[in-house]
């Protein structure tokens, strides 16, 4: 009962998804409104069940002073901030519009914490991103092979023609980069999109037919 | 000393400080590029200037988060302007947690320079959980899945989502991300409810969606920060992206240099060919 009622639920849910794609029936597509309110609903409770696991996991790192506590109590006192300034809400409470700003224009708190701290540290985070592939770029592309210096060549050009010095340099720059994107890349990535594709219709059938059954854990 | 090990064997950190100073510096040097529109760029122009007295509105979905604000919010800005110019209505959303500041922050930039109204000209319709089921939701009944502007208006009472039932009745939809939700866009919304789908990507994800462009699935797609440099090429308004296609530009060439050089080093150097990895 425990594997047989999850595995009729994936298999009426599925066919249910499968059908509702090709029924245009007005009852067919109320049915699916239906389905996809309720799933809006459930995506919600994740979300609080995500922050929650996430939580408690840290938590448990502080209690038992695992290597990076440290980390870890940081990351929960800014959790905690970051709540309580979103459930002050300018001053308003959690259940008001959100209020971005006092009448006066400063920033309330939750505002001036996204724009001054959570703002600057992802994008600093990306940034240093340039200096890695800079670095890994010069160490590690070399035209050990045939394919290897055609893609090396691929992405030389396209580095160059994509950007506006590219043009400066010579005009058929950004044409063959054009044409690098849009035939051989289109092509490969075409023949990807498709096995992907494949593959998801596969695994799609076996869950819906129970024959993949990893979903439902346990012993 | 060998110069041949010297340039193949460059301190990480002499790399680090080569590409910073030559971004930092391109800043000052008085060096205009030309910047010309690619044909995708060239296509979500012309989407948006086909709606120009039609009423339809285009929604623009803000899918990404401060760390890729760099790249996708000048795009935005850009289109925008174009959309202000040409007077066609824009209905802001988001489908990522972190994107309803950076979607405020945009709009309420463009808006104070273009004199536009929330409410009139512009909606942010804010955050709703669950990617793909609120598109789905959105193109079986918008109302349903707005059924009110992020300060708590209804839709049903707002100009430019008055006569919005469904995604369809929008003029172009643009999802800019940097995130796998283009995807979703494409394949629950445009291909279930065929509405003409624009992309503004990160540079990073723009070389995925070429097969779909070449079929007409997107119509449309800025790529990059080079992507947002030519947009504000089309509508004449150079801003940061213009000023930033300097530094990359520079920091492009040095990147190739170093692999140019480590590559004819290698190349002509027996012992390293050998040398397993």
């Amino acid at each position: 009962m425990k594997r047989t009622v999850p595995l009729i639920v994936a298999f009426t849910a599925g066919l249910f998804g499968c059908l509702v794609q090709y029924v245009p029936h007005a009852a067919a597509q109320d049915a699916l409104s239906a389905a996809v309110t309720w799933d809006r609903i459930i995506a919600a409770f994740a979300a609080f069940l995500g922050i929650g696991s996430l939580v408690f996991a840290h938590v448990r790192r502080v209690e038992r002073r695992q290597a990076g506590w440290g980390y870890s109590a940081v990351l929960l006192f800014g959790f905690a901030l970051m709540v309580v300034a979103g459930l002050y809400n300018g001053g308003t409470g959690p259940f008001a519009a959100e209020v971005n700003a006092y009448p006066d224009g400063t920033p309330t708190p939750m505002t001036w914490l996204f724009r001054y701290v959570l703002k600057p540290a992802s994008a600093t985070m990306f940034s240093i991103l340039a200096f890695f592939m800079a670095s890994a770029a010069y160490r590690t592309f070399r035209a050990r092979t045939v394919s290897a210096a055609l893609l090396l060549t691929a992405a030389l050009i396209v580095m160059i023609g994509r950007v506006p010095v590219g043009a400066w340099i010579s005009p058929a720059l950004p044409e063959l980069t054009q044409w690098l994107m849009d035939v051989p890349n289109a092509a490969v990535k075409r023949a990807i999109f498709l096995g992907t594709g494949l593959g998801v219709i596969a695994t799609s059938l076996r869950i819906v037919f129970g024959v993949e059954r990893a979903y439902l854990g346990g012993d | 000393m060998n110069v041949r090990r010297l340039l193949t064997g460059i301190d990480r950190r002499v790399i680090y400080l080569a590409l910073l100073f030559v971004i930092v510096g391109a800043f000052y040097v008085p060096l205009d590029l030309p910047i010309r529109p690619a044909k995708n760029a060239l296509a979500v122009h012309e989407r948006i200037q086909a709606l120009k007295g039609t009423g339809r509105p285009i929604l623009l979905s803000f899918d990404f988060d401060p760390g890729s604000e760099a790249e996708l919010a000048p795009q935005a800005r850009a289109v925008l302007h174009d959309a202000f110019d040409a007077k066609v209505p824009v209905v802001a959303m988001t489908l990522l947690q972190n994107g309803q500041d950076v979607a405020r922050g945009v709009l309420n930039d463009v808006a104070a320079a273009r004199g536009a109204v929330e409410g009139k000209d512009y909606v942010l319709l804010g955050y709703k959980p669950g990617t793909t089921t609120v598109i789905l939701s959105m193109g079986q009944d918008f109302r349903d899945a707005f059924s009110a502007d992020v300060n708590g208006r209804p839709t049903a009472e707002l100009a430019p989502t008055r006569d919005v039932r469904k995604l369809a009745d929008f003029g172009y939809v643009m999802s800019f991300t940097s995130t796998g939700a283009w995807e979703s866009w494409m394949i629950f919304g445009h291909e279930r409810y065929r509405f003409p789908l624009g992309l503004g990507l990160t540079g990073v994800l723009a070389p995925d969606t070429f097969p779909f462009i070449a079929t007409g699935q997107i119509q449309g797609m800025l790529a990059g920060l080079g992507g947002a440099a030519e947009y504000e090429a089309i509508v004449s308004r150079p801003d940061a992206a213009t000023r930033g296609m300097r530094p990359q530009s520079a920091g492009h060439l040095l990147i190739a240099l170093f692999v140019i050089v480590a590559n004819a080093v290698y190349l002509t150097d027996p012992a390293l060919r050998a040398k397993k990895r």
